[in-house]
This record gives structure tokens, sequence and C-alpha cells, in this order.
């Protein structure tokens, strides 16, 4: 049992961690489109 | 910025492989406990981690109420820092929280026990989990001026649950640090700690970087996207 758990915590750490990475990276997707749509003003005559 | 951020990502690859194996190859096992006690290395880094960045939070939410009417621009960076900070030190005390128990099964025969360490700790994730609960359900300027408040009282909890293995009789083991006699590490552990600490925290570095600069986009554009409303509900007024 014990092995098992040390295993476990370890893949839980892991997949949480990058699953919170990976989080983001759909958040700077969806801030693409909002760039996209609304982009920064550039300075005009 | 960009070639910077790789090279952080590079180095701190490298440090969670090295820590990885520090912890379970060359760190000794633990005489009583066996096996288990190696969750350890990744239990107290993630605690730490966790006291840190909603440290963070807390003292972005300090700044951004104390510059929210004189400094807009400081104050809408500071609360992308809270934001970001609180997020990262909600994952870890997530890590702290399902790891605790997971040790604790096979040593103690059970998987929570409502101990002050214990309860201080899933209450300090509660308050969090609220705060980001509150940032996404709620918008404007009240919402984050309320998130602020709720991330400085919030904190108030992290020093109970640092104090609590020292004020009261737990389950929890004693401190490693500062613990008093008959405390502390075998050197080779604290080689393991160590390095796990810093693969850890140039994690949570990393990581809430990244999530600070979305955020902080996110608040740009959405700024031009409320300019552009504007503009367009002006012309339709000529």
């Amino acid at each position: 049992m014990a092995i098992r758990h040390l295993i476990l915590a370890y893949v839980f750490t892991i997949v949480l961690q990058f699953g919170y990475l990976g989080w983001i990276g759909l958040k700077y997707r969806a801030l693409r489109r909002l760039e996209r749509e609304f982009p920064p003003y550039t300075p005009t005559e | 910025m960009k070639s910077l951020r790789w090279g952080w990502a590079v180095l701190t690859a490298a440090l969670l492989g090295y820590g990885f194996y520090q912890a379970m190859y060359v760190a000794p096992m633990e005489a009583t406990m066996g096996n288990i006690q190696r969750i350890f290395y990744w239990h107290v880094p993630a605690g730490w981690n966790a006291f840190l960045f909603l440290f963070v939070s807390f003292v972005a939410s300090i700044v951004y109420l104390a510059s929210r009417r004189n400094h807009p621009l400081r104050a809408m960076g500071a609360d992308a820092l809270a934001l970001a900070s609180a997020e990262m030190g909600v994952i870890f005390s997530t890590v702290v929280l399902v790891t605790g128990p997971l040790w604790a099964r096979p040593v103690w025969g059970i998987w929570w026990t409502w101990d002050a360490r214990l309860t201080s700790m899933f209450v300090l994730w509660l308050i969090y989990v609220s705060y980001l609960l509150l940032r996404r359900f709620a918008a404007g300027e009240q919402m984050r001026s309320l998130a602020a408040v709720v991330a400085i009282f919030g904190y108030l909890d992290a020093p109970i649950v640092y104090m609590s293995t020292r004020w009261w009789r737990t389950q929890h083991p004693s401190p490693v640090i500062g613990g008093g006699p008959g405390s502390g590490l075998a050197p080779k552990m604290w080689v393991a700690l160590w390095w796990n600490l810093a693969a850890w925290l140039a994690w949570g570095i990393l990581v809430t970087s990244i999530r600070y600069t979305v955020e902080r986009r996110r608040q740009l554009a959405e700024q031009r996207a409320a300019l552009r409303a504007l503009e367009s509900t002006l012309e339709l007024t000529k």
C-alpha cells in the first residue's frame, strides 16, 4: 500500500501542476481571440 | 523576455528531474515509516510554496487597495499579480491537502483527522478557493476591491497554520525546523528537501509569471473593448 500511495502522490502532484499549466494555455488561446478582435491601438498620423 | 522564460523553463525541468532523483534514490529510507516517508519531499515544499505564493497575493492585494485611486496602472498590475499568485498558492495547498492523507493512511491508519494543523490548512484552502470563485463569478472594480480584502484577511490564517503544531498538541508531526530537541533530519534528507524546494519554487515562479502575463494582457484587451463600446455609443448619439 505504501509504494502505491507514494506513486499516487507523485502522479497527482505532476498531473495537477501540469493540468494548471494547460488551463493557462486555454486562457491564453481565449486571450488571443480577444486580442484579434480588439487589437492594441497603433498611433496614426 | 521570451528567451529568459525559456531558459527558466529548462532550469526548472532540470531541477524537477534532479529533485525527483534525490527524493527517490539518494535520500535514505526512513527507519520506521519506510518508503512512504518520501512523500515528505513533495508535501513540505508544496506547503512552504503555498505560504510564499499566498503571501505574494496578500502583499499585492494591499498594493492594489493602496494604489487603486491614485495609480490605476500600478493597481491593475498588482491585481493581476494577486490573482496569479493566489491561483498558484491554491494549487500548492491542494497538493499539501492530497499528499498529506496519502501519507497518513499507511502511517496513522486514517486518512484525515480534524486536528489544528489539518483543519487550519483546510480553512486556508477554502478561503482562497472562495477568493478565486469570487473573482470568477463577479466583475468590476468593486469585485477587485472585495477580493483584495478577502486575500488580506484570508492570509491571517497562514500564521495560525504555521504555529498550530507549536501551539497545540496535534496528530500532525512536530516541525522539522526549529521544532526543539529531537527534531530535524538526516543530512542527506535535508539535501533532497532543499533540491525539491528549489525545483518547486522555480516551477511556481515560472507558472505565476506566465499567468500574470496572460491576466495583464486580458485586462488591457478588456479595456480596449470597453473603450470601443464607448466610442460607438458616442458615434450613435452624434
